[in-house]
């Protein structure tokens, strides 16, 4: 038998705790020196950890069993949320359940690319199995638009999207996915989308048009990375983010202290710190010769790397704002949480393979 | 091992595909970051600088102004006042010991200390600072300081030597860099520049003497100018009317019509224009014997009048003055003498006499808004009134009327040129500047213009100019009795109401009154100072003003070292 120790990818958990420990010093720096506030996160991030080991403890055919399970939860905490929701910022986001109040999107991250994982390593390759494949996706993804939550909505929308084209799609059914898409986003943008959202693709497209509205964030984050130069202005020393200048420094825009303080070294250091995350968890998905386990693998490692790139794309001026956090770094419970029980999940998965 | 189906390889594959998209999507992430950090640094540096930094200006102190014995005529003050707002009534009432209803309280030096040392008063009580200039003698000063006033930090001057120096008394502001928070907040980054002081300016006008002429210039309507001849130095300089300095702003506020009737901003010494009348009697005999136009024997016979022209021009003594030479023309300052010299001079002779004596042009003395007169030529009256020249107008302005204009420190400068017997140097008010450091700055080269004419035609004019004086029938004489000192001098009365006075409404029997003049120079062998008096539509005469002048300045002023010769 192998011994406890080798359960784990040491490499993966090194590069984890890398970059945890990384973002607790960019988070410090982001709360202001708030040390209350840091540490209600350090007790998250711990809680966090707990429930990664927990979840790296479950056996990979039961949670393939639950499948079904997981659609069906997902399907009713977004309808849950559309009814019982209370609104932050103008979006009915979260669902207050007495104790604890909590994004429901965020859950969705885990349980959609689950249940999906369980219907693609059940499905047979049919026209009609892959339109379902399509429905399971699309469904709590419209719910997630309506919300309204443009950024989760595009981040499980394309995690999703990823996992069925890696689990094998007839070149047809591609096609018609590309027309589908032509035809959908017009629709979306004139039916689904709320004039703010609309506002920031526009002020994403045009940042100058309007700096002290939408434009603003975007304006004020370039000027924050991009002053940072190439050593950056130091620890604790940007005048952007502690002077208030950079909007949301703790939370969506975190990545601009990065920039301004760390430079183009910390830029670069925390993008291939992520790529190297993600990566590993990819050669070891290479390996697994179980079609569920891979799906599980690559959907939960997908979700974390393009909430990153989102994020990333967002201050750094490349993609619209949107409102997605940098997965483990910027400040809030939820989306931590769900980052590191899926990182647990992922640890379930390649338990079995890493000592080959 | 296991060994992979072909379902799984598949997936493998398209593993790596996804692996390659993703190092693609980092490595376009990785691009943007080199672009903004490294290639756009300097654009976004000085954009996050542009945020957070902000210079605020720090105001030197405006430049004291002195007279030439060091007394203080211009000084800044800081005037502080309480808000009152609802909350602090009580308290400020309490401090000041009587009720208020304003909502700001003028607080004495005292209470603000007081305020300030108690910081839980001070934290109640905003205080604030206004900014004051002070001006001293005001009234007696003001035709040489004119004023200004401050509109927040910032100082406006208005006139005088406020507005000609302001260069030198403004000094330059300092700035303090500050650190700016998107919320507002400030915070000292302890760089800064500090502010350089104005230098304090020191006149030459003799704070004694000014107050003197003010006080002996009792006339609605006049001007003063006290000179020394061998520097330019201008040692008073007074125009009536005249306004208190401090007030005047507080008087444009009120709407004042004071300031609309009297025009008191006009400083008749600089920019007043008068017709010199007889005072320039001299300048007319000068150019003629320079000219060759008369020998210095040169006499008339005088019969009260002269007719040119089927014109019969008047002398101002209807008998005549019987044989009259030059010198006893510029004694008696008899017309009919200057009639004759009009018309064999021509006035083309006459006007050029006029320039190079410096009438028609500004003496660039130090004070804004100088005139410069008019000399006037055929050309002139061709052009301006439509008309041609005829002998008649030669024949008036020979003896400075008509269209000729001069100002008083024109006057002055033709006065010096005949005591100094060929040059005089450019009238000036300033003695000299003491920066902050303490060093002491003369004004750069005063300038000296010189008239080479014979010098014995210059001494003729001076004794005839002596014996104005000196000669029991000298004009000058009645008013010089029983002096002290020698002078020389020319008086001047002039019928037609001045080109200024027209616009005046003073009571009519004063509006008939003539203009007196009186120019002079003493002690005659080694002149040390020039008077020029011009009193409009009085009684009083410019000669009496000037004996007064004359008087005080040498029992009070010959022992002063700067003076002495």
């Amino acid at each position: 038998m192998r011994s406890n120790s080798s359960t784990f990818d040491t490499t993966l958990l090194s590069l984890i705790f890398i970059y945890i420990g990384i973002g607790i010093i960019i988070l410090y720096s982001g709360t202001d020196q708030n040390i209350p506030t840091l540490m209600r996160q350090l007790s998250r991030l711990s809680c966090g950890i707990f429930l990664m080991f927990m979840a790296s403890l479950i056996n990979p055919r039961d949670l393939n069993e639950m499948g079904t399970v997981f659609f069906f939860l997902s399907i009713i905490i977004l309808l849950a949320v559309y009814l019982f929701g209370s609104s932050g910022k103008g979006a009915q986001r979260w669902l207050d359940i007495g104790v604890i109040k909590f994004q429901p999107s965020e859950i969705v991250k885990l349980t959609l690319p689950l249940a999906l994982a369980s219907w693609l390593d059940f499905r047979t390759n049919t026209f009609t199995n892959h339109f379902i494949s399509f429905s399971i996706l699309a469904i709590p993804c419209l719910l997630i638009l309506i919300q309204p939550d443009l950024g989760t909505a595009i981040l499980i929308g394309s995690t999703g999207l990823i996992m069925i084209l890696i689990s094998g799609l007839p070149s047809y059914m591609i096609a018609m996915c590309i027309g589908f898409a032509i035809t959908a986003i017009p629709y979306a943008w004139f039916n689904i989308l709320h004039d703010y959202q609309k506002a920031r693709i526009i002020t994403f497209l045009n940042p100058g048009h309007d700096s002290m509205g939408a434009g603003y964030h975007i304006i004020q984050s370039k000027i924050a990375i991009g002053s940072g130069g190439f050593a950056g202005k130091g620890w604790l020393n940007g005048t952007q983010s502690h002077l208030f200048f950079l909007p949301e420094h703790a939370t969506d825009f975190i990545f601009g202290i990065v920039g301004e303080e760390f430079g183009f070294i910390g830029t670069t250091f925390i993008i291939l710190l992520i790529l190297a995350i993600t990566y590993r968890v990819l050669m070891i998905a290479h390996k697994i010769d179980k079609p569920y386990e891979r799906y599980v693998c690559c959907g939960l490692i997908t979700n974390f790397f393009l909430g990153s790139i989102i994020n990333i794309g967002m201050v750094i001026g490349i993609f619209p704002v949107v409102g997605v956090p940098l997965p483990l770094i910027s400040y809030g419970g939820t989306h931590a949480w769900i980052l590191l029980i899926s990182l647990g999940i992922i640890f379930s998965m390649i338990r079995s393979y890493i000592s080959r | 091992m296991f060994v992979q189906s072909e379902k799984t390889q598949g997936i493998s594959n398209r593993i790596y595909t996804l692996q390659l998209f993703f190092l693609v999507m980092s490595l376009v992430l990785i691009l943007q970051c080199f672009n903004l950090q490294m290639i756009n640094y300097r654009h976004y540096n000085d954009l996050s600088l542009h945020n957070y930094l902000k210079a605020t200006s720090i105001m030197p102190s405006r430049g004291k102004i002195v007279d030439r014995n060091g007394h203080l005529l211009v000084e800044n003050k800081v005037n502080f006042s309480a808000k009152v707002t609802k909350k602090n009534r009580p308290l400020i009432e309490s401090i000041l010991k009587e009720k208020t209803h304003s909502d700001l309280v003028p607080l004495s030096h005292k209470t603000t200390i007081k305020i300030k040392e108690n910081s839980e008063l001070a934290d109640k009580v905003d205080i604030l600072s206004t900014r004051q200039r002070k001006y001293y003698d005001s009234k007696e000063m003001f035709s040489v300081i004119g004023y200004g006033s401050f509109y927040g930090q910032e100082f406006k001057p208005a006139l005088g030597i406020e507005k000609y120096y302001d260069d030198i008394l403004k000094g330059q502001p300092g700035y303090d860099l500050l650190k700016v928070s998107a919320r507002g907040s400030l915070e000292k980054t302890g760089k800064s520049i500090p502010p350089v002081n104005g230098a304090t300016v020191t006149l030459t006008i003799d704070r004694d003497l000014q107050k003197f002429v003010h006080k002996t210039l009792r006339v609605s309507k006049g001007a003063v100018v006290v000179m020394n001849p061998n520097n330019g130095e201008v040692l008073a300089l007074v125009s009536q009317p005249s306004l208190d300095s401090n007030q005047i702003p507080n008087m444009y506020q009120n709407n004042n019509p004071l300031l609309k009737k009297n025009q008191p901003e006009f400083n008749r010494v600089i920019s007043g224009l008068i017709s010199p009348g007889s005072t320039i009697k001299p300048i007319i005999a000068l150019s003629a014997l320079e000219n060759n136009v008369i020998k210095r024997s040169y006499r008339i016979q005088d019969h009260g009048h002269y007719v040119v022209a089927n014109h019969v021009f008047h002398d101002w003594v209807p008998k005549g003055h019987g044989i009259v030479d030059l010198e006893k023309a510029i004694m008696v300052s008899c017309d009919t003498y200057f009639y004759i010299l009009a018309k064999k001079m021509g006035i083309n002779l006459i006007s050029n006499a006029f320039s190079e004596f410096g009438l028609g042009q500004k003496t660039g003395i130090d004070l804004p808004n100088e005139s410069s007169g008019l000399v006037p030529t055929p050309e002139w009256k061709q052009f301006n009134r439509g008309a041609s020249w005829y002998v008649g107008d030669t024949i008036i302005t020979t003896i400075g009327q008509g269209a000729l204009l001069s100002t008083p420190i024109q006057l002055a400068c033709v006065t010096a040129l005949i005591s100094n017997e060929g040059f005089y140097y450019v009238p000036h008010l300033l003695k000299g500047t003491t920066d902050i450091s303490g060093h002491q700055h003369q004004p750069s080269h005063i300038k000296k213009v010189i008239r080479d004419y014979d010098p014995k035609h210059y001494e003729l004019i001076k004794r005839s100019m002596k014996k104005v004086i000196s000669d029991p029938n000298g004009t000058g004489h009645y008013y010089f009795r029983n002096r002290s000192y020698s002078v020389a001098g020319k008086t001047g009365t002039t019928q037609i109401t001045s080109h200024h006075s027209q616009r005046a409404d003073a009571p009519i029997p004063l509006h008939l009154e003539n203009h007196s003049l009186f120019i002079g120079y003493a002690p005659v062998d080694h002149p040390q100072v020039i008077v020029v008096t011009i009193v409009e539509n009085s009684e009083l005469s410019a000669a009496t003003v000037s004996r007064k002048i004359l008087d005080f300045y040498f029992k009070h002023m010959v022992n002063n070292d700067e003076i002495k010769l």
